[in-house]
């Protein structure tokens, strides 16, 4: 008790009452020493004064008015933190299974297409691409003509089966004329030779079946050659056999 | 005074998922808590995330909430205080109570709370209705060390009795009423160096 004075109250208890003195909670004769106290320590007087004081300029300060959005706002964080909560709840087990091997992955990928020759393949390889479609006619600022219907793609690819078994087709038909063609030829070729070869031979079989000399070598190539050369000119040609029948005669 | 059955039956709504029962809620207390929050931080902005915060962290823990050991309004308070408690430690301005001498934060420039104070006209009436002296007495309430300032700020702002500020505060009664004291004390001796009067 800094205020040295007759009244029963002491520093403590009049601390412990001035809140309650302040809102006026107090009884009448507990206010009077307290009032009493006040008038005479030096300490307590100017706090019950400042306290009364404090209170009041406290009171002065009105409500402040909340921003207008305020409560929009509130409902909108509210509403978006527990959707954006759901949304987290589902996503994290994906992402966190993901995450465990995808990374690396990714990692490597974006790492190899960094490199600059990555790169210019892509580019070159797109270049070839575009030139190629150019040079087939396929116009991009076209393809929205494109048909993409499920019966228009299937009749285009009945379309395309079609005309690429007529074409294979129309192939081996102009393949099987030209062998028979050139078969033809061929044949003819080797006809006209062995009509040319015929005289000589049968001159050089006169010559031999000339005998008159040596029976026994007339015997020997008769039996040997001119049976073999029948046969084999028999199936060679039924015309050559005629010619040699003829020749037989003649000689 | 909260009618603490309707509020029970609001809550409990609320919790069932009904999103009208959450939007009675924010319009029912939002004003007061924006109060709260701006008479602590001092700032208009501060007030609007915290007031914001506040409800993003009521609506998640709704469903802790129970009836049977206090009122709503205590529990909103509560989630609140701690709310600007954390506030306080993460912008570190935890200062006691200066004197008019020094400078508001970044006006170092501007006067002094007490030049600003006698350079306002003299009748004390006036200028408690003035938006000026509104505004200097908000700035003198800023001064306060954090705990003289929510004691204050809950009794004479929000008009909560001794016993819900105990339970907010998690304090004796007498702690509260010690800190009211002092509170009020701080800031009358704060604004009246400047007038030369306190009452």
């Amino acid at each position: 008790m800094n205020g040295k004075t007759h009244n029963p109250m002491r520093c403590a208890e009049f601390e412990a009452v001035l809140a309650d003195a302040i809102d006026a909670a107090i009884s009448q004769s507990v206010m009077e020493s307290l009032r009493a106290h006040a008038g005479a320590c030096a300490t307590c007087g100017p706090m019950f004064t400042a306290a009364q004081a404090g209170l009041r300029w406290l009171k002065s300060l009105e409500e402040v008015e909340p921003p207008r959005n305020l409560m929009r706002n509130i409902l909108i964080a509210t509403s978006g933190a527990h959707e954006a909560e759901e949304r987290i709840a589902i996503l994290r087990p994906w992402r966190e299974k993901a995450g465990g091997w995808l990374a690396p992955v990714v990692a490597s990928v974006y790492a190899t297409i960094r490199q600059p020759r990555v790169a210019l393949t892509f580019a070159m390889a797109f270049f070839s691409i575009s030139l190629l479609l150019s040079a087939v006619g396929v116009d991009f600022r076209d393809l929205r003509r494109l048909d993409l219907r499920p019966s228009a793609i299937q009749n285009d690819l009945f379309r395309g089966y079609h005309q690429t078994t007529a074409r294979v087709m129309r192939f081996y038909d102009n393949v099987r004329f030209f062998q028979k063609f050139e078969a033809q030829v061929r044949e003819l070729k080797n006809a006209a030779q062995s009509e040319q070869e015929q005289p000589d031979k049968s001159r050089d079989r006169q010559r031999k079946d000339d005998t008159s000399g040596s029976p026994d070598r007339r015997y020997e190539n008769y039996s040997r050659e001119e049976s073999s050369r029948v046969l084999a000119r028999r199936y060679a040609h039924p015309l050559k056999e005629h010619t040699l029948m003829l020749n037989r005669r003649t000689s | 005074m909260e009618d603490t059955q309707a509020v029970a039956s609001l809550v409990q709504r609320c919790v069932a998922g009904d999103a009208s029962a959450w939007e009675e809620i924010v319009h029912a207390y939002h004003r007061r808590i924006y109060n709260i929050c701006y008479r602590f931080a001092g700032s208009a902005e501060d007030a609007e995330d915290l007031t914001q915060e506040v409800f993003i962290k009521m609506y998640r823990t709704l469903n802790t909430y129970d009836g049977s050991r206090g009122a709503f309004m205590t529990w909103v308070t509560t989630v609140t205080r701690n709310l600007l408690v954390d506030h306080f430690r993460r912008r570190k301005h935890d200062r006691l109570t200066d004197s008019l001498e020094a400078t508001p934060p970044g006006e170092e420039s501007a006067p002094t709370l007490g030049e600003h104070l006698q350079d306002s006209a003299p009748s004390a009436e006036a200028q408690v209705r003035s938006q000026e002296t509104q505004r200097l007495v908000h700035q003198a309430l800023q001064k306060l060390s954090p705990e003289l300032r929510e004691a204050v700020i809950l009794r004479d702002l929000q008009d909560m009795d001794y016993k819900e500020i105990a339970q907010v505060l998690r304090v004796p009664e007498g702690t509260v009423k010690s800190r009211i004291n002092r509170g009020r004390t701080e800031l009358a001796r704060l604004l009246s160096r400047t007038y030369g009067q306190v009452t």
